[in-house]
Order: C-alpha cells, then sequence, then structure tokens
C-alpha cells in the first residue's frame, strides 16, 4: 500500500493526535524562495491523510484572518477539517479535529461568536494561569505598569501549554456538574519554520516545543523540515553538524540583545527580571531551558535518526532537515508515517 | 469503441517533453514583484499536484555569501551548506523574470540574467518568458531582450493592496495572466522533447470550439468569437464562420478531434441548450475519453470543455450528464469593457494548460511505471470511466489501478467510485508521485 493510503487507512494513527509547528517568517521564507502559500500547501497534503485516518490535529494557532500574502494556518486546517466532515456526512463516517491550543493571555481575544463558528471541528484548549501553576495570577485585563509580570505570566502559559500538549492534559468544564475533559497528549510532531526573535516564551516556541516532546513519557516521533530555516532550520543544523554546545543560538545571551526581543516588554526584560519574580513550582528559566535541549541534542549528534524516531532512516532524515522542496518534504513524512504505522500493524 | 488518437510512439521518458517547473525572478527593491509572483502562483498552482511547481528567487540567499537569491537547479554557483538543492530531474525549466529598472540596472543581478540565458544547462531545457514591468526592462541582456516579453507597463503604478486579491478579481488577469497561460498552453502541448525550447512550440494556434444553442440568439458566442480573433493569439471555431456550406459543426468537429487539432470547448449553455440534438451530439464527442497512448500502462485524455451559462430562466431546463464535473462560469452582460470575454478566455486557457501538464505527467507516469495502469488525465467520474473501461477485455471486472491527476478524491466521489467499480483501486498523481518516488 502506498504512504498516503497506509497513512489514512492507518488503524493506529487513528484517536491518536498529530501536533504541528509551523509558522512563515519571511525573513527566513525569502531567501529561501518560498511564500507562506508553498508552507500551506504542505500542511494541507500533510493534515488531510492524518484527517481522514480519524487523527486529531493539535496545533496552538489563532484565528484571526490575515490578509494575503500571510497566511493564518489555523484557519487553514479548519477550513480543510470543515470540507472534510461535509463530505464525509453523508455516511455517517468522520474525521479528525483540531485541538487548538491558546495560552492566557492571547485566549481573551477569542470572542464566543468565532468560537461558535468553528465549534464543530475544533476544541480550543484554553491554557489558565491556574493551570500553569501561578499562584498569584494577574487579572485577565492589563493595567499600567504590569506589562514586564504580564509578559513573564504569559511565558509561565506558554510552557505549560506545550508541556501539556506534549503529555496531555485535563481542562475543567467551569460551572457544569461534570469530570474535567481529557486533552489527549501529541502522538508526534511535524515541525516547520517557527521564530527565532520577537518570541513570547522562555526561549523560541519550537525549541520549547521539541524539547517537551523529547522530555514526555510516551513515544513521540518528530517531523523536522529544517530547510525551510526559522527554528526549525536550527535545529536542524544541530543535529547535521552537533557542534550545539559553541551554537550561541542555544544560549539565552544570545536572544537578550536582538532588537525585537528588547522591546518593552520582551525576553531582555524576562531575562533580568527572572530571578526577582514568584515562580510556579517546576518551571524552568531560559538557562535550564537551553541547557536541557543542548544537552538533550549533544547526545544525538549527526544521528538525526536517532533523535527523531520517526521512521526514517538517518539518510532520508537528512534530506527532510534540509530539503526546500515542499513535495519531497511532505513525501518524506508520509513515508516516516507510513512506515511506522506499517511497524504497528 | 472510442476513438483513438496515438502521440507519437515513445519508448522511455527521453521521447516525450519534460515535465516543466517554474522559477519567478524579481529583483528585491522591485514594488509589486512579490505581489505579481504570488498572484501567479495562485494562478496556476492552486493546489497541490494541479499544474507545476512553482518557486520563487528575489531575496538574497542565506549565509550572506552573495546578494543573489539561490541559484537554480543545474546552476553552476554553491548552494548553502544547510540546504540542499531540489532533487534533479528531467524537467524544463521556465524562468519568469519580472524585469523592472532595478533588475537590468543591478549589475550582479544583470550578471546573474547572463549567466542564465547564455549558460544553458545541457541536461535539460531552460527557457525565458521575460514579463516587462517598465519601458527599461527591455534593456535586459541579449538573450533575454530578443525575446518577445509579456508587457504589463502600468503595473507599477497600481496600489499594493489591488494586487493581493484573487486572480479572478486581479487588475493583472487580462494583462499577464491570460497571456501568460496562453503561452504555457504551448509549452505543455508540445509534443516533442526538441521543440519545447524551439520555435516550433509557438506555430499552431490553440483552437477553441464555442458550442451554443442559435435558437437562444448567438450574442454572448459571438461576443466571446470576436474578443479571441481580436486580442488574443487563438483561434475560435464558430459554426457560422468556419464550417464549409453543406457540412455540420459536429462532424467537423469530430474531424478536429481526431486530427488533434482542437485544445478545448465552451459549452454556451442558454435555456434550449440542453434540448437541441445537434449541441448535445457536439458535446457528447467532446466529452469522449481518448486514449492517446498505448502499452502496460495506458494513458487516457478527455478535452478540457468550460461550462458558461448564459441561461435567462425563460423556460425550464435540465441539467447535462457531460458537464457534470466541468468547470463552471456565469456570463455577465453588466461587467465593463471586455472583462467578461477575458474572464472566460482565461478561465479556459487555465483549464486547457491544466489538462495539458496532467497529460504530460500522465505520459511520465506511463514510461517509467512498469505495472499494467490506466493513466487519466482527468478527475474520473462514473460515466468517463465506463468509457474507458467498455474498451478493457475485463471492462468493469478489470482489476487495475486508475491514476487522475491532482489530489485525493473527496470522500463522497470515491464511495460513489467503490461501490461502481470494487475492483479498481484509484491514485492520485499527488499519491502517486509520493508512492513511486520510494
Amino acid at each position: 500500500m502506498n504512504s498516503v493510503r497506509s497513512v489514512r487507512n492507518s488503524k493506529t494513527l487513528g484517536q491518536q493526535v498529530v501536533a504541528f509547528s509551523i509558522s512563515y517568517d519571511q525573513a527566513d521564507g525569502g531567501p529561501r524562495g518560498i511564500g507562506a502559500e508553498h508552507l500551506r500547501e504542505a500542511l494541507l497534503q500533510m493534515a488531510r491523510p492524518i484527517l481522514r485516518a480519524q487523527a486529531a490535529i493539535a496545533y496552538a494557532g489563532y484565528l484571526d484572518p490575515i490578509p494575503p500574502p500571510g497566511c493564518n494556518f489555523t484557519l487553514e486546517l479548519l477550513n480543510l477539517i470543515r470540507e472534510e466532515q461535509q463530505e464525509r456526512s453523508t455516511s455517517g463516517s468522520t474525521v479528525g479535529g483540531l485541538y487548538n491550543h491558546q495560552a492566557w493571555p492571547l485566549y481573551l481575544n477569542l470572542s464566543r461568536e468565532k468560537e461558535a463558528e468553528w465549534i464543530t471541528c475544533c476544541h480550543i484548549v484554553r491554557i489558565t494561569q491556574k493551570m500553569a501553576g501561578i499562584a498569584d495570577p494577574l487579572p485577565d485585563h492589563p493595567s499600567e505598569g504590569d506589562e514586564i509580570r504580564r509578559f513573564i505570566h504569559r511565558a509561565f502559559c506558554l510552557s505549560a501549554m506545550r508541556r501539556f500538549m506534549a503529555t496531555g492534559c485535563q481542562v475543567e468544564i467551569e460551572g457544569a456538574p461534570t469530570t474535567p475533559r481529557v486533552i489527549p497528549p501529541a502522538s508526534a510532531r511535524i515541525v516547520l519554520g517557527g521564530k527565532l526573535t520577537g518570541f513570547a516564551g522562555i526561549m523560541p516556541g519550537i525549541l520549547e516545543e521539541i524539547l517537551c516532546a523529547r522530555e514526555a513519557p510516551g513515544p513521540c516521533p518528530i517531523f523536522i523540515l529544517g530547510g525551510f530555516g526559522g527554528a526549525a532550520g536550527t535545529i536542524a543544523r544541530a543535529l547535521l553538524e552537533g557542534g550545539v554546545d559553541r551554537d550561541p543560538r542555544f544560549k539565552p545571551e544570545h536572544y537578550a540583545t536582538a532588537p525585537a526581543n528588547e522591546k518593552k516588554a520582551g525576553f531582555t526584560d524576562l531575562l533580568s527580571h527572572w530571578d526577582s519574580i514568584e515562580k510556579p513550582a517546576g518551571s524552568r528559566s531560559p538557562a535550564e531551558g537551553f541547557a536541557a535541549l543542548r544537552a538533550l541534542l549533544g547526545r544525538f549528534g549527526k544521528m538525526p535518526a536517532d533523535f527523531l524516531q520517526n521512521g526514517l532512516t538517518d539518510d532520508d532524515n537528512r534530506r527532510l532537515l534540509t530539503t526546500v522542496d515542499p513535495t519531497e518534504a511532505v513525501r518524506l513524512v508520509l513515508r516516516g508515517f507510513s512506515n511506522l504505522t506499517e511497524e504497528k500493524e | 469503441m472510442s476513438p483513438t488518437r496515438q502521440l507519437p510512439h515513445a519508448h522511455s521518458i527521453d521521447d516525450i517533453p519534460p515535465l516543466p517547473e517554474i522559477y519567478i525572478l524579481w529583483h528585491p527593491e522591485c514594488a509589486h514583484g512579490a505581489a505579481i509572483a504570488w498572484q501567479i502562483r495562485q494562478w496556476l498552482r492552486p493546489a497541490a499536484g494541479k499544474g507545476p511547481q512553482i518557486f520563487y528567487r528575489a531575496e538574497s540567499a542565506p549565509g550572506g555569501g552573495t546578494r543573489l537569491p539561490l541559484p537554480l537547479p543545474g546552476e553552476a554557483r554553491d548552494w548553502p551548506g544547510d540546504i540542499q538543492p531540489k532533487e534533479p530531474g528531467r524537467t524544463l525549466q521556465i524562468v519568469i523574470p519580472l524585469l523592472d529598472h532595478h533588475m537590468v540596472a543591478d549589475p550582479a543581478w544583470r550578471w546573474w540574467l547572463e549567466q542564465l540565458s547564455e549558460n544553458l544547462p545541457t541536461k535539460f531545457p531552460r527557457i525565458f518568458l521575460p514579463v516587462a514591468l517598465t519601458r527599461t526592462a527591455f534593456n535586459a541582456p541579449a538573450a533575454i531582450a530578443k525575446q518577445n516579453f509579456l508587457r504589463i507597463p502600468d503595473v507599477l503604478d497600481l496600489r499594493a493592496q489591488d494586487l493581493w486579491v484573487q486572480p479572478l478579481q486581479s487588475p493583472l488577469l487580462g494583462p499577464l495572466l491570460k497571456p501568460l497561460t496562453e503561452t504555457l498552453c504551448k509549452v505543455v502541448l508540445t509534443e516533442f522533447p526538441a521543440d519545447v525550447a524551439g520555435s516550433a512550440r509557438k506555430s499552431a494556434p490553440l483552437r477553441i470550439f464555442i458550442s451554443h444553442a442559435k435558437v437562444d440568439g448567438a450574442g454572448p458566442a459571438s461576443r466571446l468569437r470576436d474578443y479571441i480573433y481580436s486580442r488574443t493569439q487563438l483561434a475560435a471555431f464558430f459554426d457560422e464562420n468556419n464550417i464549409p456550406y453543406g457540412d455540420n459543426f459536429s462532424a467537423v468537429l469530430e474531424q478536429a478531434l481526431d486530427a488533434g487539432e482542437t485544445a478545448a470547448l465552451i459549452a454556451m449553455v442558454s435555456d434550449a441548450y440542453a434540448s437541441r440534438p445537434w449541441c448535445r451530439k457536439e458535446l457528447r464527442a467532446f466529452c469522449q475519453p481518448r486514449r492517446i497512448m498505448s502499452g502496460r500502462a495506458e494513458v487516457w485524455a478527455l478535452q478540457p470543455v468550460l461550462f458558461v451559462d448564459v441561461l435567462e430562466g425563460k423556460t425550464l431546463t435540465r441539467g447535462l450528464t457531460e458537464l457534470a464535473t466541468v468547470p463552471v462560469l456565469r456570463w455577465r452582460d453588466d461587467l465593463p469593457g471586455f472583462q467578461q470575454e477575458e474572464t472566460v478566455i482565461t478561465t479556459l486557457l487555465r483549464e486547457v494548460f491544466f489538462d495539458g501538464y496532467a497529460r504530460l505527467v500522465a505520459r511520465h507516469f506511463a514510461l517509467t511505471e512498469s505495472e499494467p495502469r490506466i493513466i487519466l488525465s482527468w478527475k474520473p467520474d462514473a460515466v468517463t470511466l465506463l468509457h474507458v473501461l467498455a474498451d478493457q477485455p475485463d471492462g468493469r471486472n478489470k482489476e487495475i489501478t486508475v491514476l487522475y491527476p491532482g489530489r485525493e478524491l473527496s470522500s463522497i466521489d470515491e464511495e460513489t467510485l467503490h461501490e461502481l467499480f470494487p475492483r479498481i483501486t484509484f491514485l492520485s498523481f499527488a499519491e502517486a508521485d509520493i508512492e513511486f518516488a520510494q
């Protein structure tokens, strides 16, 4: 059976969750001859067979439309899910949906109307300050002078969100006399692009997501499409060339002086206020986060297949980590999934 | 039995034209370069597997070694260490430079254009379709300047927000997308590899049949014909002008089909169209699958058709089986200038281009596959598939894989086909590309 078919007919993939980390940055894509529309095409080609296998998708994006040439990947996924749902409505079969993780305070901007519009395709997973273990939460509405604290609380919530995407979590249904809803962990992660400046957490989001995926107790194959640059490209280079301890991009100091991070409030503030702020139990500082990632990658330098555990050989992974051809990247990801499902079935 | 018009015999993929891939080049300081490139991609590659791959070259390549973008495959320049070029294949590189004064005068870019146009790769062809954004474009390096340019001279005066719109609403539809699509049609319809980069592909005009019910008047149909003759390099085939007295339209149409002359048909569906036997006969002749390549893997093709709705609603009419899966446009008399004609013709040209590209991909699959396959140039439906299988020894009971263009079938289409043809496995070109590359 071919790769696409074996993915969409996979029994083991059904009921699983495949997480996507995808964002387009013109500064990375432009020099590689790639626009957001290339990533959109690749995303839809990968997502369709996954959804048809009745697996769900997890993606931490927002629902506000972006005018061209930008592309809102969350809305693209939701439109795909709606299209697949409508096509299947006549036969009674189903397709997977989207777990849309949103960390405090950004979900506060989400209107009831917008959520209602997509509720049959999408479950919004709100990661609150309480879920992040923050003992002294800030009010939802900002007030003058609390910008830096809000930025740091947001970073705690983003770290919690990334952890929960990897391990699963329970979300209380507030006001209803029922048990919390269980949000399953991601059982695979596909990574491309990703910001390296102007990020909101303790480190660039994709780096933290990969760290959480590897630290989670369950197996989580990772597919890194590194040729499109960004944070995924940074990880790709570390896996291919090793030397992560010498690479400044795996140290917080590198990001402290980037202009986009010096804006108020930003990563530079987070670093300078870190020691003085009350932190949730078990929270990880930027220095600890980067150190953990360096240690992890250092163990697998030049052996990408061992780190990624994605059903692809080292040679295939080398191409996936470096190709700028979206079609080839999709082909390799589906091949990896196909190999994984064949192993299990 | 369906009529068969075989393409020139091919023993290997070297006997057929290579698969095109498009590179759009613009200078990073060109005001609307990114928007124009985006328009072209939206138009020619609306989804995976539909139309060729399209890549951009504008910004400096990563690594800072040069101000120039990433090389094109086959160039002597080095690629940055952390990026792998696209896997070399047997391709036709179609280079579309968006020429403005920045591209013409910037020494680095000028050097690059000279390299690209003078040092052509030996292993595969590269052709240029230059687009002039300014008068200075014609001062491009000699090998490019001697080409016939596509011209959109006022484009730089447009506001950016007018360009980031869907192609059918775009001011570039007529001036750029129409002639570009027409030129690309000739490229994908070229039959011999040696003609791809030469002038032979430019000689035969595409022929457009306009099928209409005379009883409802020839207004929109004549407008289309006049537009085709006055503003395109196409040829229209319209029964009032092009049929010798004493012949009938349908016979001439079938003759032209068998000779491989025709490109496409526009069905002007008015109130009386579905009830006119000659209209139905024309349509049926046109919508008949034709085997264009034999062997263990057979390639079947269907001529592209566009359904233009000119219904007035004065009488009750009915649908037509032949038009069940073709694209539909509504005719609007209120559009200014030639906008309506332009939309119809440019949309039809795109269908011709997609069809030509699909036929080419189909032939590549046929020549690289050792397994028996039926390869279609259209997305299968029950009726056309029955035509194809009627020609097979086991008919509907044949156990075989059928390949078709574009992405996967919708669930509902797949279920329907599975009920009717349970022994057939359907595989899209996009799926087959992934599968066969294993």
